[in-house]
């Protein structure tokens, strides 16, 4: 949803002049086209030729696959974006049926702060720092017991190009890197004993992260838009228990597709919007050996809405309404998941244009 | 030449949505492919019992520890059973009967034994033999338990471990070498077990088990209940009562082992349930009603108020289910009405009773044997020998 609207402010700002820009860089967008599809096949083959997919729910670390989306800037702008994410996981699943079990559930609150800033048209860089509480209950006939954790998550750090933006298509990709900044040595209060990975707030390994955008206005109406991104993170292999043996996440795919509309309003700009999203997450894998009861995919519609100010602060939301679920084993998996947040733009322009003109 | 380029670009600009759409959904199709299932053989899988007249019984006499041991055992029939062959303190010398089980061997004075170790024909009968701690489990177990131990009829090396380890913060293991498998209680034990009567179990889907199944014998009084891995792999305990006996059978999937445990414990009747934690990847139950954790394995509370408490054995025999038909036609199996819905016909470890991988840290890794091995595992004292099917 960040796309779509995104591409709409982007959208209305295109004017004749970009058009001529346009035509000017016919050749350049060539060689950006080509670049692009050279770099969607690459990722295609990649995905084809790595059968170890992406990591299950509960794997550690913040959700920063959902939390990836990616967007135009303007130039010499700064973003910065705090965002509040939900989930809910009380379902228990056998591959794709509800077992009806409810006696263990897992919340993880994650707070993303998220600082971005376009050096120019083309390019961008984003911060992603995370904060999580995670908590783990059991409730039995025995009573209830509970594990917990919180702290700062792995860091991200996202390069994003801008490869074809006119009054038609919009196509950007991001790459970057998460670090393994989060704790990964955090114990349960009772014996003081190291809580399990999937609980802590880091997961310990470097991730290599990307990300492809692709926008197309003005799809069904002059208001409307149709987007898609797809995400792919690949876990390198880290020392889990304390070193003791060798273990990787599977690698995560994500796929969203979907429809966002601009409704103005009086002072605001509402930007509806309604999304498919798959989620192919693969075995994690330990000494060789795939782990049991990790990975499989899951498919949701995010229904959500970004709020556009006359300022350009934004308020977005949306929510993750689980449509199918198929795990590998059996998994608790996401019940519930909503995200609200809100984005403000500071423009580093108009300070240069004033430190040119008055000097230093 | 330029507008040939110019031409180009706009018939693929046109169709750019096209393009990405699909190989968008190329990558989807290509990323439902599933990992490997990493199919590699365990040497020594569960056999099947070819026939009954196909298959022998075997007894090995031993000493350890200052005690004199005899190993009852069968590779085709898959079990092997350790007992004390004395009999009310008079050592006595067994032969092997074959083809007859639940019969499995004769003394000298013609009594008739069966393979729960009691005398049911001769002068003898009635008497039972004395069982030292025993049971099946992976060899990692073993040696990671053990470390060193001896392999019965073996050549090879025992490798040297050094020191031993010591306990540390309130554990009489070092706390720092337990892991968190799962929250506690995250695993349900059964509270309640349900059986139905072999011959009232008409292919219920449900209950029906292979004959290369894994199953747990308890036999208190006459009343044999069967307990199949495939529950077990679930629940891992099952709080359980015969005759007013009042047990837990413990299992973990991680070490293949089976223990079974009076839940009369200090004049309290107590059930066992799933701490979570795990010790060289081996369940540590807690009782319920002191909170203390106890070590498998180790057959002791590690941990808490009974922390040195050592469990009180219940003999249990571990075999598969062909094996479990003829020794008995009418005993009582444990059914998946357990409470709780799970899918009993999979294996939620997946490969992992064959292949070779361990998922939590041990404290010794021995690799004289392949890591998941059944083995049979004598504990005497602090010392613990291994048996191999291969001797049988």
């Amino acid at each position: 949803m960040k796309i779509s609207t995104t591409v709409y402010s982007k959208r209305l700002h295109i004017t004749d002049k970009a058009s001529d820009r346009i035509n000017c860089n016919q050749k350049s967008n060539l060689k950006d086209m080509r670049y692009v599809c050279i770099i969607l096949i690459l990722i295609v083959l990649l995905f084809g030729r790595n059968t170890s997919f992406a990591q299950a729910c509960c794997t550690g670390g913040a959700p920063i696959s959902t939390n990836l989306g990616i967007q135009n800037y303007a130039s010499e702008q700064l973003i910065v974006d705090l965002s509040y994410d939900y989930n809910s996981l009380r379902d228990l699943y056998a591959a794709s049926q509800n077992l009806h079990d409810s006696r263990r559930t897992r919340e993880i609150k994650s707070l993303f702060l998220r600082t971005s800033y376009a050096i120019n048209d083309k390019w961008s860089f984003s911060v992603i720092l995370p904060y999580l509480w995670q908590e783990q209950i059991v409730r039995s006939n025995f009573g209830r017991s509970s594990q917990r954790t919180k702290g700062f998550g792995d860091l991200v750090i996202l390069a994003q190009r801008s490869l074809i933006n006119n009054h038609k298509h919009q196509l950007l990709i991001a790459a970057g890197l998460k670090f393994p900044t989060g704790s990964i040595s955090k114990k349960d209060d009772e014996f003081g004993i190291l809580l399990a990975p999937d609980l802590q707030a880091g997961t310990g390994s470097y991730d290599g992260i990307g990300a492809l955008s692709y926008s197309q206005f003005g799809i069904l109406s002059p208001s409307s838009t149709a987007f898609a991104l797809i995400t792919y993170r690949y876990s390198f292999e880290q020392n889990r228990n304390l070193g003791q043996e060798k273990y990787r996440f599977g690698n995560e795919f994500a796929l969203n597709i979907g429809l966002s509309h601009n409704i103005p309003l009086k002072k605001w700009r509402l930007s509806p919007s309604l999304h498919y999203r798959y989620r192919n997450s693969g075995k994690d894998v330990t000494d060789g050996f795939d782990f049991p009861n990790t990975g499989g995919e899951w498919m949701y519609l995010v229904p959500g809405f970004r709020l556009h100010s006359a300022k350009g602060i934004v308020i977005h939301s949306s929510i993750e309404i689980p449509v199918h679920t198929n795990v590998t084993g059996t998994q608790l998996v996401t019940s519930q998941k909503w995200q609200i947040g809100i984005s403000y733009p500071i423009s580093l322009k108009k300070d240069k244009a004033v430190q040119s003109k008055y000097g230093k | 030449m330029a507008n040939r380029y110019l031409l180009k670009f706009n018939t693929m600009k046109k169709y750019l949505h096209l393009w990405i759409m699909a190989l968008l959904f190329m990558g989807v199709a290509c990323s439902n492919s599933d990992s490997d299932d990493n199919p590699i053989e365990n040497p020594n899988p569960t056999p099947i019992p070819p026939s009954e007249e196909m298959s022998n019984i075997n007894i090995v006499y031993d000493e350890f520890q200052g005690s004199s041991l005899m190993i009852v055992g069968s590779s085709a029939y898959y079990f092997m059973l350790a007992f004390h062959p004395a009999v009310d303190g008079e050592f006595m010398n067994f032969t092997e009967v074959q083809d007859s089980l639940p019969i499995v061997m004769k003394d000298d004075k013609g009594s008739y034994w069966n393979i729960f170790g009691k005398a049911v024909d001769g002068p003898n009968t009635g008497k039972q033999l004395l069982s030292p701690p025993s049971f099946m489990g992976y060899w990692f177990s073993w040696g990671a338990f053990y470390p060193g131990l001896e392999i019965y009829d073996n050549s090879l090396e025992a490798p040297n471990f050094g020191d031993g380890i010591t306990g540390s913060d309130g554990w009489s293991i070092p706390r720092d070498d337990v892991y968190i498998g799962a929250p506690k209680e995250a695993i349900p034990s059964i509270d309640n077990p349900d059986f139905i009567r072999i011959e009232d179990n008409n292919g219920d889907p449900d209950n029906s088990l292979r004959d290369r199944d894994l199953v747990v014998l308890v036999n208190i009084n006459e009343t044999l209940h069967v307990y199949p891995h495939n529950i077990l792999n679930w629940h891992e305990i099952v709080n359980d009562e015969i005759d007013n006996s009042k047990f837990a059978l413990i299992f973990c999937p991680l070490t293949g082992t089976s223990t079974v445990w009076n839940r009369e414990i200090n004049n309290a009747t107590s059930t066992f349930g799933v701490s979570g934690f795990l010790y060289n990847s081996n369940v540590v139950p807690y009782d319920r009603v002191s909170g203390s954790n106890w070590s498998q394995m180790l057959l002791k509370s590690v941990n808490g108020t009974l922390e040195g408490t050592l469990s009180e054995n219940i003999f249990a025999i571990e075999t598969n289910y062909a094996t479990a038909r003829i020794i008995s036609k009418n005993f009582q199996q444990l059914t998946t009405n357990t409470g709780h819905n799970r899918d009993y016909l999979r294996n939620p470890y997946g490969t992992y009773p064959t292949n070779s991988v361990l998922l939590f840290p041990v404290n010794f890794d021995d690799d004289r044997l392949h890591p998941k091995e059944r083995v049979l595992g004598i504990i005497i004292g602090e010392e613990a020998k291994a048996y191999r099917f291969t001797s049988f």
